[in-house]
């Protein structure tokens, strides 16, 4: 989140003259206006999150059974136990 | 007919007024459905949607479309992929989403400094919105227009909480969907004989001529692109913009926490049903206005006599929104697309206002649009407040500050924090950095870039861990 939020409000910042940015129109990055800079913030912030995730240790595990029963609908335990 | 608006609205605010924390921040959780989506939609569409999306398609042609599609598949996206998982988490507030989610007081800290930056930048460019509205209903420079705006948002965001609030905009939806289709009709009617404008932007002209290629012939003429045309070297960032729009739109908190509103996780999938179909009805039209607004500047504006332009184009100019300055001294506007020999400034913003008043549309038709205008930036303003308020008060002094805080402090300090917001916004809006659709847009950018991979990756990856904040 951090990352991704400084990332995309520097590039605004840098590049809206109204908030005083010093950067040009033929200076942005692939031709990238400040309002579409957030889709870059957004990949960084991906990957750097799923980058970090794996290289660091894993949730405990009653976030792995909230994140497993937020994703499970109602009754389907009971429906499972059917078959 | 403004008047007539508000009073609805002030009305509904102080009948329905909060009287504990639930009902300020989620109404209770027992609005309806249908209420809910058409608060939804008065929430979603703001000024950026109803007064300055039209204007934007009007001056960019086909590249004006990267709003159109970005905030709709945005919508999508979240009411699909992302609402029924987060009302089922159960949790008010996004930062408490994330902060549960990722088992870290500092991630929820995190969250809600995006939440506090990503809303102020959006009421940032709503403020604009009023501004505009305001100056153009009372014949008021645009600066006089904002500060007049921050204390009718003051009064009723504050006074309402959640529960005022989305019966307000259950109000404010039917008065600006009224108050953009209406005039639609009668232009399209004028321009086309086509009741419809969806059709009618798409077929011919009173003159037989279809009424996108009379707008293509006007815009080459005098040396602005072909309308319809396709600018390929603004390809990668019309896509940037229209995903930046689309993952923001998922990751907003103002809308996300309307979901939390209903009784039921099924509720929450109707009322995201009922306020798309609701959001549809003017996204479709916005592109139809925009055609009969760019065709009708053009014809009426350009190389006319300045001693005889029509009232609304002097009204307009009193705003400071609408500027001609005379360059080669002819006494006619030259509207062209090369700067040096242009004469004419327009503030985009003002394209919808404008629009029935270049029509000769009737003076209540006028009025009308200005109400919606009102509608459209004064509800997603209060919705913003809102989660602005609730970061500070629930989140940063209830689960900070200060834990031992009573629910009448804490409902105290949510008003005083909407207070404080709703003047830093409104000055900020006096110099906004672009159009009103532009500020919104970087509040959306900033969203896509915080909240969307915290949201998604916290709801769908099992192995994601606090760490990544």
């Amino acid at each position: 989140m951090i990352l991704g939020i400084l990332f995309t409000a520097s590039y605004i910042i840098y590049f809206k003259p109204q908030l005083g940015g010093p950067g040009l129109a033929e200076n942005f990055w692939w031709g990238i206006s400040p309002e579409g800079i957030g889709t870059l913030g957004m990949i960084l912030n991906f990957i750097v999150a799923l980058v970090v995730s794996r290289l660091t240790s894993p949730p405990p595990q009653e976030v792995l059974e909230l994140t497993e029963r937020i994703r499970t609908p109602r009754g389907a335990e009971q429906v499972a136990a059917l078959h | 007919m403004v008047g007539a608006t508000f009073l609805i609205y002030i009305i509904i605010a102080i009948v329905s007024r909060a009287g504990s924390t639930k009902e300020f921040y989620v109404a209770g959780g027992g609005v309806s459905p249908i209420a809910n989506g058409m608060a939804t939609a008065a929430d979603w569409m703001s000024a950026a949607s109803f007064l300055s999306m039209t204007g934007l398609i009007a001056f960019m042609g086909f590249s004006g479309g990267q709003y159109l599609m970005g905030w709709t598949g945005g919508y999508v996206l979240l009411a699909l992929l992302l609402a029924p998982y987060l009302r089922k988490f159960g949790k008010f507030t996004v930062p408490d989403f994330i902060g549960e989610r990722y088992y870290s007081k500092n991630a929820r800290l995190i969250a809600l400094i995006c939440a506090l930056f990503v809303s102020f930048t959006y009421v940032v460019g709503q403020m604009k919105g009023v501004g505009v509205a305001f100056a153009r209903f009372l014949n008021v420079p645009f600066d006089t227009g904002v500060l007049i705006g921050i204390g009718i948002v003051f009064f009723y965001a504050v006074l309402g909480g959640m529960k005022g609030i989305t019966y307000t905009q259950v109000a404010q939806f039917c008065v600006l969907i009224f108050a953009f289709t209406v005039p639609a009709i009668f232009i399209s009617l004028q321009m086309t004989g086509n009741p419809i404008p969806q059709m009618g932007f798409g077929s011919r002209g009173t003159d037989g001529v279809f009424l996108l290629e009379k707008l293509n012939q006007l815009s080459v003429d005098l040396g602005f692109d072909s309308y319809t045309s396709i600018d390929r070297n603004n390809l990668v960032n019309m896509f940037f913009i229209t995903a930046a729009l689309m993952f923001g739109t998922a990751g907003l908190p103002h809308v996300i926490v309307r979901f939390f509103t209903v009784p039921r996780v099924k509720d929450a999938r109707i009322s995201a049903g009922w306020a798309l179909l609701f959001i549809a009805i003017l996204y479709t039209t916005a592109p139809a206005v925009a055609v009969f607004a760019r065709t009708n500047i053009l014809n009426t504006l350009s190389n006319a006599s300045y001693s005889e332009v029509p009232s609304w184009f002097t009204n307009w100019e009193s705003t400071g929104l609408l500027s001609f300055e005379d360059k080669n001294q002819d006494g006619k506007i030259q509207y062209v697309a090369d700067p040096i020999a242009n004469e004419l400034t327009v503030d985009q913003d003002i394209i919808v206002l404008a629009n029935p008043e270049i029509a000769n549309l009737p003076a209540w038709v006028i009025g009308l649009v200005v109400a919606g205008g009102l509608a459209a930036a004064l509800s997603t303003a209060a919705g913003l407040l809102l989660v602005i308020s609730t970061s500070i008060s629930h989140d940063l002094l209830k689960n900070y500050l200060r834990p031992s805080i009573s629910e009448k402090g804490e409902l105290n300090a949510a008003r005083v924090a909407i207070a404080v917001a709703v003047v830093a916004a409104g000055l900020a809006g006096l110099n906004p950095p672009g159009f009103v659709a532009q500020v919104v847009a970087l509040a959306f950018g900033l969203a896509a870039s915080s909240f969307f991979p915290a949201i998604i990756l916290g709801i769908f990856d099992k192995r994601m861990n606090k760490e990544q904040e």
